[in-house]
């Protein structure tokens, strides 16, 4: 009942704010928004106490439908928590923006919300494909009503992108299904890897074109700089902190579980994948002069460093490839608002055009070199502990090639150094910004800043959760 | 005693007789609201005489059982439908529009329980020529008279196709009856004869479906055709034809299916493509729903060709989510004039009237097999039965086809959420938006119930 009523509160919500009437200005507005939103994350913090982590098994499990089953085991748990708490973070963000449609954008981001959630927590594929796909709708708006001057190409672009893979994604279901008759993924995991590898494979590239586009993975990308740059603040935030660990979130449910032989064939096609994604990325993000795009490319470096981890197969890798998810979520989505937060003040996002930020704001200055280093996985931030769990594992697995995801690091510290050089530093600055932060923007960069120093202190603080979980993930691997 | 057992056709074409005479003396929303009621007395007629067992009457030349009755009052329940819109709209046609609807409508449910090839050809020919008459309804517009003729050209075209179809399957085999005819096939080889009289029978049943290589008259006379006749030809026609088809397939003309099955399945895909990328660039709304019923009657198809239980079980179950829908979105066109269905009227509605857009919306994501919503479900267990069949290429086909339509169903939504509101205001009558809204509900809602549509698709095959 509990995951069910997480799943619900944002639901009821949406519900709640669509039918009632209420002034865009209202603090009623805000307030019932907010309510929807911080009530699930307390609730998920109450998941979290009642979690027993030693137990590998799903937890909490109900049917709410008959078959449609939900539950959370340590690695569905962190993405709950981490989706409760950035919509939290959001829609307290959202509270500062005056558009007239406030309430149609609040309600469009708890129905998102509710989305999101009941995509973790399925236990049942047909609803993980509902949820999976469903997603785009409130993205869809939320990108095409609130959004840049191209917004139309790029929410199109999501859409029909997405869409593609999805569609490949459901045919393999339906498949699966086809021959052992449940669409239950508990079942399905001990199932599956029965088939051949013939079956496996054709399988495995319908499950990965889906997954790869979603990451998105390299010949998959060109999707996500233009909805990042497109779509307003918070949607970047959702998009580049979750809807994209959407996608590794299937690998790690489908693809690696359930296809294990497959999984290993493919494996170095990944990795190689990987590096290109990495490497390529960097150089891009290297040459923008968008900052939004830049931390668009960035996030497809860092994502590249999850599928290598992912496909290495050995505990390490994986646990970081799942803690380095979690810690890009909340990286990525401090880094796309505070762009949010200079956007709003001057209404360009040029890097040429802003120098010496800490000057007039010294606050906000603090703040983005702190996310800045975090991206880059300075020890003493989140970004290190995935990182180098990652390369732990990748330099069992691929051995030497593991150099080249470390030169990705690399080329990322040089792309954001220097997007502080010239943004942050310099000593004369624009007139332009000289209004300080807010207190809900402040807070908002704050509660980011505590979890990812705070994981990046205390990484077992996630990792307890994961552990018992890569047993089950992997056994299959030790055996073959 | 035979016209006992035929009372929801016996009334239906009376009370039809009668109101035509009626028309000189009441005026027309009278008549209107008439037609309406001898429909849904005629449903009712037929709900509380359907019985479970199979009866043959006149000769055989009409077949009645649980499956037809039910095909007949799908048909009834769709032109109830459409009547209604017909009374809730603006519109004051002469008073015979509704009675020809009565007339079509009739064509259609003796159409369904036909059982001999003269049968069939009488009803069928019925429902086309009140169909020619309702295409060309709006005598004063170029774009009306232009369906009307065209579609009466080709349809008689491919009218006589069928015909010679017809003699060429009595010639081979001496038999008119479909039980006689089945059995006759059982027992004898089926020569070149036969198989040509079969697919000339199929090309004039595929023309009236507007499958492709058929389509050419659809978007043209869907355009030109009052809008309430393009939402009766989109809907009735199929509803009957396709429950007909699943009829002569599955119960009477059993052992050809290794003839049919492949000009079925390259149909589906041609279908299914082409309405996808005609429907790309069209701005006119009714021209566009044209392209994407080809489409939907392409994925119908699809699930036909497999020949088991569980493809006609999600092929009904498509025809019938696609009925909802489309009566949904057409409510709304209703209320715009006939020749000026441009998707650039709806702009702005997303702003002017949020509900209903979201009602349209809902409406339109479904047609494009979003989930959680119906249609989605309908597409699903089509490409559950293809896949357990092993029909995969075809349906990756399909998935390709549902991308590519997807985008102009979005298009639409673009237009009504993102562009620049268009100036002219449209009043939008209470009772449409009900109907709107009740068939964007029943697409929202459906999943909770997928549970039990599955056991019930379950049970069947």
């Amino acid at each position: 009942m509990l995951l069910f009523s997480i799943f619900l509160l944002p639901l009821i919500g949406a519900l709640i704010l669509s039918l009632i009437k209420i002034n865009h200005k209202s603090i009623y507005l805000k307030f019932i928004s907010l309510f929807f939103a911080v009530l699930p994350f307390l609730l998920s913090i109450v998941a979290c106490i009642e979690f027993d982590y030693n137990n590998a098994d799903f937890q909490f499990v109900s049917y709410p439908i008959k078959n449609v089953g939900i539950g959370i085991d340590g690695i569905s748990l962190l993405f709950l928590l981490l989706t409760t708490f950035l919509f939290v973070i959001c829609i307290l963000y959202n509270c500062k923006m005056s558009y007239t449609t406030l309430k149609a954008y609040m309600a469009l981001f708890l129905l998102l919300e509710s989305f999101v959630v009941g995509f973790f927590v399925s236990l049942n594929a047909i609803s993980f494909y509902v949820f999976f796909e469903a997603v785009l709708i409130p993205m869809f708006f939320i990108i095409g009503i609130w959004g840049g001057k191209q917004r139309i190409y790029a929410t199109f672009k999501l859409f029909l992108y997405t869409l593609t893979g999805s569609l490949l994604f459901l045919l393999g279901l339906v498949y699966i299904y086809s021959v052992f008759g449940t669409f239950s993924i508990q079942k399905l995991a001990t199932l599956v890897p029965s088939l051949d590898l013939e079956v496996q494979s054709l399988l495995w590239i319908a499950f990965f074109i889906s997954f790869a586009i979603k990451v998105p993975m390299f010949p998959f990308h060109t999707w996500l700089p233009d909805a990042h740059v497109q779509s307003p603040t918070s949607g970047s935030v959702i998009l580049a902190g979750l809807l994209i660990k959407m996608g590794g979130y299937g690998f790690l449910r489908f693809s690696i579980p359930m296809l294990p032989q497959a999984s290993l064939y493919f494996s170095n096609f990944v990795v190689v994948l990987s590096i290109i994604a990495v490497i390529y990325a960097s150089l891009v993000a290297f040459a923008q002069d968008d900052i939004k795009k830049l931390i668009a490319y960035s996030s497809i470096a860092h994502m590249g460093i999850v599928t290598a981890g992912l496909f290495s197969f050995c505990e390490e890798g994986v646990l970081g490839s799942i803690f380095q998810m979690i810690s890009h979520g909340l990286i990525s989505a401090a880094l796309f608002l505070c762009v949010g937060m200079l956007y709003t003040r001057t209404g360009t996002l040029e890097i040429a055009k802003y120098f010496g930020i800490v000057n007039t704001m010294p606050k906000f200055g603090f703040m983005f070199i702190l996310f800045s280093m975090a991206s880059i996985g300075l020890p003493g931030t989140s970004g290190f502990a995935g990182e180098f769990l990652a390369m732990v594992g990748m330099f069992k697995s691929i051995g030497f090639f593991t150099g080249f995801i470390a030169l990705g690091t690399i080329l990322s510290a040089a792309y954001m150094l220097n997007l502080c050089k010239q943004i942050i530093w310099g000593v004369s600055y624009s007139k332009l910004l000289n209004n300080r932060l807010d207190s809900i923007e402040f807070s908002v960069l704050i509660l980011l800043a505590v979890f990812v120093i705070l994981l990046g202190f205390y990484p077992t603080l996630a990792l307890n959760y994961l552990k018992p979980c890569m047993a089950n993930l992997l056994v299959k691997y030790n055996a073959l | 005693m035979n016209y006992i057992q035929i009372l929801p056709e016996t009334f239906s074409i009376i009370s039809s007789l009668v109101l035509l005479l009626l028309g000189i003396i009441l005026n027309r929303r009278t008549i209107n609201l008439l037609a309406l009621g001898c429909t849904v007395i005629t449903l009712i007629i037929l709900i509380i005489s359907a019985e479970n067992n199979e009866i043959f009457l006149f000769n055989s030349l009409l077949k009645l059982n649980l499956y037809i009755r039910s095909a007949q009052g799908l048909i009834l329940s769709t032109g109830i439908l459409i009547l209604l819109l017909l009374n809730l709209s603006k519109y004051d046609y002469k008073y015979e529009f509704s009675i020809l609807i009565l007339f079509a409508l009739f064509g259609m449910i003796t159409l369904v329980s036909a059982n001999s090839l003269i049968s069939f050809y009488l009803a069928f020919e019925l429902m086309s020529i009140s169909l020619y008459v309702l295409a060309s309804f709006n005598k004063d517009s170029a774009y009306s008279c232009e369906a009307g003729v065209k579609y009466f050209t080709l349809s008689a075209l491919s009218s006589c196709i069928m015909l010679y179809g017809m003699s060429l399957l009595y010639g081979y085999t001496g038999q008119v009856n479909f039980s006689e005819l089945s059995s006759f096939l059982q027992n004898h080889q089926i020569t070149y004869g036969i198989v040509f009289g079969l697919v000339f029978v199929l090309i004039g049943l595929c023309f009236k479906l507007a499958i492709v290589p058929f389509h050419m008259w659809a978007p043209d006379v869907y355009q030109g055709a009052p809008t309430i006749v393009t939402a009766f030809f989109s809907t009735a026609p199929k509803a009957a034809l396709v429950t007909f088809l699943i009829r002569l397939m599955n119960e009477e003309l059993v052992n050809v299916k290794s003839y049919v099955q492949p000009i079925f399945l390259y149909v589906s895909a041609l279908s299914v493509l082409i309405s996808a990328f005609g429907a790309l660039h069209q701005q006119n709304l009714k021209r566009l729903l044209a392209y994407s019923s080809i489409g939907h009657i392409g994925f119908i198809f699809a699930s036909l060709s497999i020949f088991t239980q569980a493809g006609t079980d999600s092929a009904l179950m498509y025809l019938v989510i696609y009925i909802i829908t489309s009566i949904g979105l057409f409510s709304y066109l209703v209320q715009i004039d006939d020749d000026d269905c441009d998707i650039a009227n709806l702009s702005g509605i997303g702003k002017k009237h949020p509900i209903v857009a979201f009602h349209l919306s809902v409406l339109l994501l479904s047609m494009s097999g979003i989930p959680p919503l119906a249609g989605f479900i309908a597409k699903f267990s089509i490409f559950k039965s293809l896949i357990n069949s092993g029909f995969i290429s075809l349906s990756l086909i399909l998935v390709i086809a549902s991308v590519i339509s997807c985008y102009y169903y979005l298009n639409i939504m673009k237009v009504m959420y993102f562009d620049k509101a268009s100036g002219n205001k449209v009043a939008y009558p209470k009772g449409l938006f009900i109907i709107t809204s009740l068939a964007s509900l029943i697409n929202l809602v459906l999943f909770l119930y997928i549970k039990d549509l599955y056991s019930l698709i379950e049970l069947k095959g």
